[in-house]
């Protein structure tokens, strides 16, 4: 029989945990795909919180210099029909995207993990009745649901969106949470605390939760991925938000039926979104399988 | 098998159920007033009255639905607001168009994709390995407009080899047809492609590592032989599912897709529907676009079954 003592107290149990963080924060930073991924995102971000920092003439008035010139020495990437340095809106171009798409992930997973915990936990007519709302919320693509609520809304702003795709996100999420929930409700922890008396919320958010938190990291990595996807796609097809300021999928709207022959304003602000979708997403495969092994 | 085709059928009947009541709610209660959404805040009041009273959406929620749903079942999908046609008449060509796109980007992309990952799988932990996988990674994250305006420029304006939009003349031959549906469905294609190249890699190294592989090699099979008929078999079942549910995909895709090459089909309906606030098409089409969903993971659920004894068996007792 295990006597209390072997127990170990909390304050090691934490240590541990905490070791196990650095572990795998050190196998991130091992992986060469992470650290370029994690480097492009960190310019986005910086370019994002500080930009009149990196762009070499202001992005936004209008006739500083002569309309739709090729790409040059004093211009790399050219200039807009407004007489805009096109470089200089590129790298301000990433604070909408690096806004909402967080914004709407964050969202999303929280909800979704709390919809999870529930249904996993509680099970019953509550699960059935979820899951088949889900199942109905996924028959359809995000950017059809987007596209239907936002001409019901009659309103595109920033914080339409992030609702928008966040709800859409949170049966998505629940969905993994709750099969992590199904496997960790039959182990011994859970009874126990049960037995204790412990209330379905404590169990559900003190017990369960924090050792259902590797899926809940790696779906909200994934997730952010597919979030920058759809705040870019929806801003294309003008169903996003048009704002003053620059924004890359909003310059590739305005744009790219004048792609023959002013290609330079379409190309250069769609590969900016080319490389921050594909450094967002070598860091989600990194997280993943750090945290799925 | 009788059973688990019952059950998911009954299931299936559920979710469209739902998913028509959803969708019902968010077009028609979530404007607050439908004819005030369409005709925008600057419309006289008497106009907005008058065009509820046409739809009948001054009517109480409930009845609406009732209205509407069993309108649809007896075939009535509603009239379209901006062209006063019935909305089958416009839904009908669209997703046969929809349809033969869909049909070339699979055609180009299953092959490619599934060679891919077998090609990875094999060589698993290789740099070609690596370089499909990365390749795969971030050609699936990567929006439709971006894959699709890089090929426009190089294909079809560097290179001049194929028409930018994706119009044909009226009476086109299929050759003609095909070469203007080629860039969409590449388009399409390229996203496809790191999701199933994917998933067929993990099944590939799933099957090399187990017992009955091992076994087939030990009892001193060659390896080609082993692969063909002991890996592969086993390995592909999970790209089948995940094909289908790339359809529910690769729908969404097609909005995206069909704006960009202006191709006349269910996503370049659904956007221009949108755009002119014309409620009761959209409503319909966005129905359309799920039922299709439906209606391929069910045949996808069934052919998985039937190809997988566990599932079969499983399910039947």
């Amino acid at each position: 029989m295990t006597s209390i003592t072997e127990i170990p107290p909390v304050a090691a149990r934490r240590s541990e945990a905490s070791t196990a963080r650095s572990e795998r924060i050190r196998l991130l930073l091992r992986s060469p795909t992470v650290l370029i991924g994690s480097i492009v995102v960190a310019f986005w971000v910086l370019c994002a919180l500080l930009p009149g920092l990196v762009a070499p003439h202001d992005p936004i008035f209008d006739n500083q210099f002569p309309v739709s010139e090729k790409p040059s020495g004093a211009h790399p990437f050219g200039t807009d029909t407004n007489g805009r340095d096109i470089l200089s809106r590129v790298l301000a171009g990433s604070r909408n995207i690096l806004l909402i798409a967080p914004a709407a992930t964050l969202l999303g997973t929280v909800l979704g993990t709390m919809l999870g915990l529930v249904t996993g936990y509680l099970r019953g007519v509550v699960d059935d009745v979820v899951s088949r709302l889900i199942d109905a919320v996924l028959a359809l693509p995000l950017i059809v649901t987007a596209i239907l609520i936002v001409t019901a809304v009659g309103n595109s702003s920033r914080w339409v969106v992030v609702l928008i795709i966040g709800f859409i996100f949170t049966p998505i999420i629940a969905r993994t949470v709750r099969a992590a929930v199904l496997a960790e409700a039959e182990l011994d922890y859970v009874e126990a605390a049960r037995l204790r008396g412990e209330r379905a919320p404590y169990v559900m958010f003190s017990e369960i939760l924090p050792n259902v938190m590797s899926p809940v990291v790696v779906e909200f990595t994934v997730r952010l991925g597919y979030a920058i996807f759809a705040v870019a796609s929806l801003t294309f097809i003008g169903f996003g938000v048009s704002p003053p300021s620059p924004d890359w999928a909003a310059q590739i709207n305005q744009y790219w039926t004048l792609i023959d022959p002013y290609w330079w304003m379409t190309l250069f602000p769609a590969l900016a979104i080319a490389s921050l979708v594909v450094a967002v997403n070598l860091v989600a495969d990194g997280v993943r399988e750090v945290y799925e092994r | 098998m009788t059973r688990f085709l019952f059950k998911r059928l009954g299931l299936a009947l559920i979710t469209l159920v739902l998913l028509s009541m959803i969708v019902f709610t968010v077009s028609t209660i979530l404007p607050g007033n439908v004819g005030r959404a369409v005709l925008g805040p600057f419309a006289a009041q008497e106009s907005v009255d008058q065009l509820n009273e046409q739809l009948g959406t001054n009517r109480p929620v409930v009845e609406q639905y009732i209205d509407w749903a069993g309108g649809l079942l007896q075939g009535d999908l509603g009239v379209s607001l901006t062209k006063q046609v019935p909305a089958s008449d416009l839904l009908r060509p669209a997703l046969e168009n929809s349809l033969k796109l869909a049909l070339v980007a699979f055609l180009v992309c299953i092959p490619f994709s599934i060679l891919g990952g077998v090609i990875a799988g094999l060589r698993y932990g290789s740099p070609t390995d690596k370089g499909i996988t990365i390749t795969g990674i971030s050609l699936a994250a990567m929006p439709e407009f971006v894959t699709g305006i890089l090929l426009i420029l190089v294909f079809a304006i560097w290179l001049g080899w194929l028409p930018v939009t994706a119009q044909w003349d009226e009476g086109a031959n299929v050759l003609t047809q095909l070469k203007y549906l080629l860039l969409p469905a590449f388009t399409l294609t390229l996203v496809l492609f790191g999701y199933i190249a994917r998933i067929t890699r993990a099944g590939m190294i799933e099957a090399l590592d187990s017992d009955y592989a091992r076994t087939a090699y030990l009892k001193g099979l060659p390896s080609s032989v082993v692969v063909r008929k002991h890996v592969l078999r086993n390995a592909l079942l999970p790209t089948i599912a995940v094909i289908a549910v790339q359809v529910g995909y690769l729908v969404g895709g097609l909005i995206v897709v069909e704006v960009l090459f202006n191709y006349q089909g269910i996503g370049l309906l659904i956007y221009e529907a949108a755009r002119q606030k014309d409620l009761p098409l959209l409503t319909v089409g966005v129905l359309v676009v799920g039922v299709v969903y439906l209606v391929v993971t069910l045949i996808a659920d069934l052919l998985y079954a039937m190809l997988n004894p566990r599932i079969r068996f499983v399910t039947a007792e």
